[in-house]
């Protein structure tokens, strides 16, 4: 019933000189990812870019674009011809459709960028409701606050109409900012701190920290899976994950240091180990999902001593969220649900009863030194494991043979 | 034996039951325990899930496996219904006995509930529905194909209305309709519906309530966390897995099916229609997998004892309510003839009955209409 889809860029409007590049790289990423309809034609303008459907259901489309990154908003429009009585007859159809029983109120918003048709914007709108009015029961004019806004845009290559204005992801499009690593512990914070990344355009490598036998397969399974959710936010809709070893340092720290720095030193070797990587590969930026003052290690003390190890900037999107807020998110791209997997991290494993919450920096440093790691860390980082995650073909740690229902 | 009781259930799809024996043999252990046994039935338990919410068309929906449809509805009911102390709750006066019964005992318990009146095709009106929904109403629930006439509710227009009122959620009974009509709106856009594998050749012992995960339901059960707290304990993978399989199967087949069984329903109507003595209380337009007809000179349960002699199987009114010595309500909320609503037979057809067997049982219908 729809013919295009009208979709607005976002936030990118405000950048000036870098406009065309940031446009340009939004219009690659809805093409390439809409290829898999190849009946979609596009078309590209300054301010807007449209999706002609030729028949695709619209619902698929929107499913593709609630993944692209860099859109402000979109709208179903329907095509007519530019004169009253069609846009009066299509504007009764679709506000019928989207007219449910508490919708009473109604305007006609005109842009008249086809400056041949013969009247004002203002002249045409009232025009438009004078026909629509009368046709459908019940219904008023609101120009202030109506239920309905049925939008007429009226441009030289076509007149489209519109009623509904459905909100994007909003952020930069994807790739555009640069490289961060993202560290994946499993929790319901990690993926949302890379979702949140991914979203100002930042291409994201993740890194992961396993502990066999303490953590199980299934453990790294559910990093797997939950990078599989983030991977769909990308523009190729690829992450690649690094794993690293971490059980010989996990055990020369729980065997030689206090345990009420446990967490403390542990989070120092996964810092360090993360910047050495960003250091190899070249990426800019450590990403995490640490929040203020949620459990020990993320009180302010502890987040200082933990990032004095290194001048990569770290980036907490999570910092000032609360945990229902960052919930809401895991829930709405849909990591909720995998995130709450019963299953041990390297973070749950050798919990101390009591740990310290306002480390001070000469005792962890004499604590650290206790355990001589840096042959350890050196090591890990040695036999690090990489693995190439797609949000197109699952990844099994485990092969099982699937069950064909 | 010939079987027209369709409505009431289904025998069970041969590969289906195979599923269900080889799933019950392999994947027994419990969904809830950690070892790698137990996940790998958690693991098949959320692929049937996926699977079926894939075949529905949901995304933002959470399914939670019941004994049955009754089960189903009343959780779905109570889980909405329970959260306010008070309210309005709008239904049909047609409604299968686990839903009006639920709406009975909430009348009882003070909740103001609406029981919209149905035409002589068994369908509501929906501008009666438009004037009696507002801002206080809690929940509408409306059966999308009745289980003793077929009639066929607008549930797209249904969804239209009740979507004005954010407050109020909306609750489809879709037992009688899935797999078996290709239905004309998104199950999506439903806030609660139910499904129950046995009437679509699947086994006996589940159903299932299917919600918007947005929403928070009142829990009756109290127990582990399992199926969102809505129905703790055990999950039976065999079970969910088999309903998953029945759905894969014969959802795809809905439309040849529906025109096949279309044809059979034409086939006995033409043969019985100009008769006398016999009156068709499901019209034209009704759902073609059920008949139903009053003899009005003859009882209904009669007819079914004549016809069991003959091993001729079919049903009064539902089978659910039949064994009550009531005039079915369904019937005598169409017709206001209590006649009509005493001598009803339901004759439940399928895609696995032939020509032949339509014409005899129409046969034996039109000889005791004779008598």
């Amino acid at each position: 019933m729809y013919d295009l889809i009208m979709v607005r860029y976002g936030e990118m409007t405000l950048k000036k000189k870098n406009y065309r590049q940031f446009l340009n790289k939004i219009a690659e990423n809805i093409v390439n990812k809409c290829k898999i309809y190849p009946e979609l034609t596009f078309r590209k303008t300054d301010y807007r870019f449209y999706i002609n459907l030729n028949g695709v259901d619209y619902n698929k489309v929107i499913d593709i674009l609630d993944t692209i990154v860099g859109l402000y908003s979109y709208s179903l429009c329907k095509k007519t011809e530019a004169n009253y009585e069609s846009i009066a007859e299509e504007g009764i159809k679709l506000i019928q459709e989207n007219f449910c029983g508490s919708s009473k109120t109604f305007k006609v918003a005109t842009n008249r960028g086809n400056k041949s048709f013969p009247a004002t914007s203002i002249e045409i709108s009232q025009e438009i409701a004078r026909r629509i009015l009368p046709n459908i029961e019940g219904l008023k004019v609101d120009v202030h606050h109506p239920d309905i806004t049925l939008n007429v845009d009226l441009r030289y290559e076509g007149t489209y109409i519109f009623v509904q204005t459905i909100k994007g992801l909003g952020g930069y499009p994807s790739g555009i900012a640069g490289k961060g690593l993202l560290m994946m512990s499993g929790g319901i914070d990690s993926p949302v701190a890379g979702f949140l990344t991914l979203r100002k355009g930042v291409n994201l490598t993740a890194i992961h920290y396993a502990s066999p036998p303490y953590t199980s397969g299934k453990a790294l399974q559910k990093v797997v899976d939950l990078l599989e959710k983030l991977a769909i936010y990308t523009t190729s809709g690829n992450i690649t994950l690094l794993v690293v070893p971490f059980t010989k340092i996990q055990n020369r720290i729980h065997e030689q240091a206090n345990q009420t720095y446990m967490v403390i030193l542990m989070r120092r070797a996964m810092y360090k180990i993360a910047s050495e990587v960003c250091r190899k590969q070249n990426m800019d930026i450590i990403i995490n999902g640490e929040s203020i003052g949620q459990v020990a290690s993320q009180t302010l003390e502890s987040i200082k001593v933990v990032n004095e190890v290194t001048n990569i900037p770290v980036i907490r999107p999570l910092a000032t969220y609360d945990k229902e807020e960052i919930v809401e998110i895991a829930r709405k791209i849909k990591t909720y649900d995998i995130s709450i997997r019963p299953y041990e991290d390297c973070c749950t494993v050798f919990v101390p009863e009591h740990p310290i919450i306002k480390p001070r920096i000469d005792h962890v440093i004499f604590e650290e030194r206790k355990c001589e790691l840096e042959p350890l860390i050196a090591e890990a980082i040695e036999n690090i494991e990489i693995i190439e995650l797609s949000c197109f073909k699952k990844y099994f740690v485990y092969q099982e043979e699937k069950f064909e229902i | 034996m010939r079987y027209f009781d369709y409505t009431a259930t289904t025998p069970i799809d041969k590969e289906v039951l195979e599923t269900y024996i080889k799933v019950q043999n392999s994947y027994f252990a419990n969904t809830s325990s950690l070892h790698s046994l137990g996940q790998k039935s958690n693991a098949l338990f959320e692929q049937a899930s996926a699977e079926i919410k894939d075949l529905l068309g949901l995304k933002q929906h959470n399914i939670v496996y019941t004994s049955n449809a009754t089960e189903a509805n009343n959780l779905a009911i109570y889980g909405i219904v329970e959260k306010h102390i008070r309210g309005k709750l709008i239904t049909t006066k047609i409604e299968h006995p686990s839903v009006f019964e639920v709406f009975k005992n909430l009348e009882r318990k003070g909740y103001d509930v609406v029981y919209l009146d149905v035409d002589e095709k068994g369908i509501i009106d929906i501008k009666q529905l438009q004037r009696e929904i507002d801002k206080n109403t809690i929940l509408v629930s409306i059966m999308w194909v009745n289980n003793i006439v077929g009639s066929i509710q607008p549930i797209k227009e249904i969804i239209k209305i009740v979507s004005g009122y954010p407050k109020t959620k909306l609750h489809v009974d879709a037992v009688q309709g899935i797999g078996k009509i290709n239905p004309d709106f998104n199950f999506k856009d439903i806030d609660l519906f139910t499904i129950s594998a046995h009437k679509i050749y699947g086994p006996k012992g589940i159903g299932a309530l299917i919600y918007n995960q947005n929403i928070d339901l009142y829990k009756r059960l109290y127990g582990s966390s399992a199926q969102y707290g809505v129905k703790p304990g055990t999950i039976d993978v065999a079970l969910v897995v088999s309903l998953c399989k029945a759905l894969k199967k014969y959802l795809p087949l809905t439309e040849e099916h529906y025109q096949y069984v279309l044809s059979l329903n034409r086939r006995f109507r033409s043969k019985l229609e100009n008769q006398e003595g016999i009156i068709f209380n499901s019209c034209l337009k009704a759902s073609p997998y059920i008949i139903n007809l009053s003899l009005p000179h003859i009882n209904g349960e009669t007819i079914v004892h004549i016809l069991e002699e003959k091993e001729i199987y079919l049903s009064t009114g539902s089978a659910c309510s039949s064994k009550l010595k009531k005039p079915e309500k369904t019937i005598y909320n169409m017709t206001k003839s209590e006649l009509l609503a005493t001598t009803t037979i339901r004759i439940g057809l399928s895609h696995l009955l032939s020509q032949t067997d339509i014409d005899d049982l129409a046969q034996e219908i039109g000889e005791i209409a004779n008598v």
